[in-house]
């Protein structure tokens, strides 16, 4: 089964890092989407299936707090899990988020490998719910 | 506030935060930043109780080896060039989050704003620099300066 990603940040050479990080991965995925802040994924994702959403929470538009909080409002949308990885990384700010329903937070620079292993999770996880 | 910052401890966290985000290996110099040049310049918001304002400034050069690190390709292709500005303005985000983090400690509450990336004049910057009580100069193992200053702001 390949596996569609949204990755979501305003820096173009962010989501390159990310975008390289899950091809290296060795995951197999059939497109990797890209969006620059929170208001485009969720257009992305109300329009097309997304398996993961790899997403920054400073953004401008809609930040990565807010998206969460919008995904969590609409059925399709609150089941697909979100990784967020972003530089901000107290513990209040990673409480607050995976409060939100994240499903894990990763702070930057984060290295290739702990992007693999946090998909590799995921899918552990999906196929043990019966969903993968 | 919690105990100021020092140029010290703002270097380690520099020096270390490039060498293992960005692959550019530096030291501490006192040379200045080049006046005669313009180099890009990023600056950043960070609530951390205080309001301070993060200011990395590095030569254009070492902006497009940067954004080639970065992105896995070569220093002087057309991408590296493109991509230089969003780099510097990566590796300012990123380095707030470790200077809040290696500078504050992880209790704190940090609020870490967009990045504004732009060139500006080489004495304006040095001026700028110049008014910072953390600051740091360094140079990088190919000869490209770089320079950051932590500046509180007051408060929020």
């Amino acid at each position: 089964m390949s596996y569609r990603i949204l990755v979501v940040d305003d820096s173009a050479v962010s989501r390159r890092m990310v975008c390289r990080a899950v091809i290296m991965s060795g995951l197999d995925v059939s497109e990797i989407l890209e969006a620059s802040n929170g208001q485009e994924a969720l257009d992305l994702l109300g329009k097309s299936w997304v398996d993961i959403v790899l997403a920054d929470i400073n953004m401008p538009v809609m930040n990565g707090a807010e998206m969460v909080r919008e995904m969590a409002k609409r059925d399709f949308m609150s089941v697909t899990p979100v990784i967020i990885i972003s530089s901000e990384r107290s513990e209040k700010r990673m409480e607050e988020l995976l409060g939100l329903g994240v499903h894990t937070y990763l702070g930057k620079p984060f290295r290739p490998e702990q992007i693999k292993q946090v998909i590799e999770e995921i899918l552990r996880e999906r196929k043990e719910a019966g969903h993968g | 506030m919690a105990n100021a910052p020092t140029s010290g401890a703002l270097s380690s966290a520099v020096i270390a935060l490039l060498a293992d985000a960005a692959f550019v290996f530096a030291e501490p110099t006192t040379a200045p930043m080049p006046a005669g040049e313009n180099p890009l310049v990023a600056r950043l918001t960070l609530e951390l109780g205080e309001r301070w304002e993060l200011c990395v400034c590095v030569q254009d050069k070492l902006g497009q080896m940067l954004a080639a690190n970065l992105l896995g390709t070569e220093s002087e292709t057309g991408e590296a060039r493109a991509a230089a500005s969003d780099a510097v303005g990566e590796l300012a985000n990123i380095l707030a989050g470790t200077i809040a983090l290696d500078l504050f400690g992880k209790t704190v509450v940090c609020k870490i704003g967009i990045p504004v990336v732009a060139m500006e004049s080489g004495r304006a910057v040095g001026e700028c620099l110049a008014k910072s009580a953390c600051r740091v100069n360094l140079e990088t193992e190919e000869g490209y300066a770089l320079a950051v200053a932590l500046t509180a702001q007051g408060g929020t």
